[in-house]
């Protein structure tokens, strides 16, 4: 569904609790920050607060438990196939292999989590793919994820019915 | 000239020690630590906020040092600038006199003492050297020119042979010499079979390396270096022997030696 398909039915969906929100002299949000803001939008004259500190874009592991596996950075690192980014898994976002700090495999930062550069060498390893590891990828470019993210998306021209 | 590069490139056995900048403004115990130190060793490392506590900079630590008549090795991690910071304090530190670059990550924030602080890394040690040899070649990282002489740095990085598996820590110390790395600095090391493993893998990679190696004062400092400093174990063997010492320092020189 699209954000403005996500706004509009928000926004319907509220019309049924017209009354009850014109009553209220607040609104506290259980939605991510993304909700809030939508909501925000919605209802301009209440205050409207987070009930949530939003932490990341989790991906759900199993009930309960979410894990952060994409940081949205513009760029996919993730062209040697082995589909274990290290932005999002490496507290340091390494770009060229393990910082050296992780003891008996495990991260200095968290000693439960395996060094996630680890998890790629024997993922590598297995597909026999290991020259990836040799490729120097240049530092981030930061340029390309500008704050506030903004995307339209745009119809091709030469792809129009005539 | 870098004294380090001399010494090193013409094989010979090079002794260095790392000197920690003091949680303050005060220079005066450094430089008397620098004074007893600098007639047995051929360079010092000046640690950049070492385990990432805030110290005194890297920067003012090797000034410090050259004003001694000692030769330093600046460390520079990418924990706490960006790649403007970065290429900005390395100009700055050549112009003042400094010759010998040591490019590391850096330890996460939250394992110092200002552990809220926002962790950088916007080049990681790869980054950092990448950036030196291209400010050595008389551009910058965006490849801007420099004005005047290029800054001409004698680069190196670090390499933990405790690694495990020991594959992917030699492939990113080749990844480190593409960037221009030229000698390698170890994390502290302290089983032979350990160190002779890695300078076997090594030693056909064509750099100088130097084994690191941290003196043990008591067993509580043999737990504190297995606990706290990433990617580092004593082994039950040698806290033993520190253990049933009765001049437990002597003993951790030895071990050391």
């Amino acid at each position: 569904m699209t954000q403005f398909a996500i706004f509009k039915k928000a926004k319907e969906d509220l019309k049924d609790f017209g009354v009850e929100i014109s009553k209220s002299e607040a609104i506290l949000c259980m939605a991510c920050g993304n909700g809030l803001q939508t909501l925000g939008e919605i209802v301009e004259d209440i205050p409207v607060f987070p009930a949530n500190d939003t932490l990341f874009l989790g991906e759900i592991k199993r009930f309960g438990v979410f894990e952060e596996r994409c940081s949205i950075c513009g760029k996919c690192l993730l062209t040697n196939g082995v589909a274990i980014c290290p932005i999002s898994r490496c507290p340091k976002g390494m770009v060229n292999g393990p910082c050296g700090g992780a003891k008996d495999e495990h991260c200095e930062v968290n000693p439960e989590q395996r060094c996630v550069w680890v998890d790629i060498y024997y993922k590598l390893k297995k597909m026999n793919r290991l020259n990836e590891l040799r490729r120097i990828n240049p530092p981030i470019d930061h340029s390309l994820r500008i704050k506030p993210g903004q995307h339209k998306v745009q119809r091709s021209v030469t792809n129009e019915p005539t | 000239m870098s004294q380090l590069k001399d010494l090193l490139e013409r094989g010979k056995f090079v002794i260095t020690a790392e000197v920690g900048p003091p949680k303050g403004a005060d220079l005066r115990e450094f430089k008397d630590i620098v004074r007893l130190l600098k007639g047995g060793v051929d360079a010092l490392n000046v640690t950049d906020g070492q385990g990432a506590s805030m110290k005194l900079s890297s920067l003012a630590g090797c000034v410090a040092i050259l004003q001694e008549g000692a030769e330093p090795v600046m460390q520079m991690t990418g924990r706490d600038r960006n790649r403007i910071a970065i290429q900005s304090e390395l100009l700055g530190a050549y112009a003042l006199g400094v010759r010998n670059l040591l490019a590391i990550t850096g330890d996460y924030p939250t394992l110092g003492d200002n552990p809220s602080a926002k962790p950088v890394y916007d080049l990681d040690s790869v980054g950092i050297l990448l950036a030196a040899s291209s400010l050595m070649e008389g551009r910058d990282l965006a490849g801007n020119p420099l004005k005047g002489e290029p800054p001409s740095f004698y680069l190196g990085a670090t390499v933990n042979p405790n690694f495990e598996p020991l594959e992917i820590e030699l492939i990113k110390m080749e990844k480190k010499i593409h960037a221009g790395a030229r000698f390698f600095q170890t994390q502290a090391v302290y089983q032979i079979d350990i160190a002779d493993r890695f300078m076997k893998e090594a030693s056909r990679l064509n750099v100088k390396i130097l084994i690191g190696i941290i003196p043990l004062r008591s067993v509580r400092s043999a737990h504190f270096v297995s606990k706290m400093i990433p990617g580092v174990k004593v082994p039950q063997g040698l806290i033993h022997r520190l253990e049933s010492a009765p001049d437990p320092k002597l003993e951790g020189l030895r071990i050391a030696s």
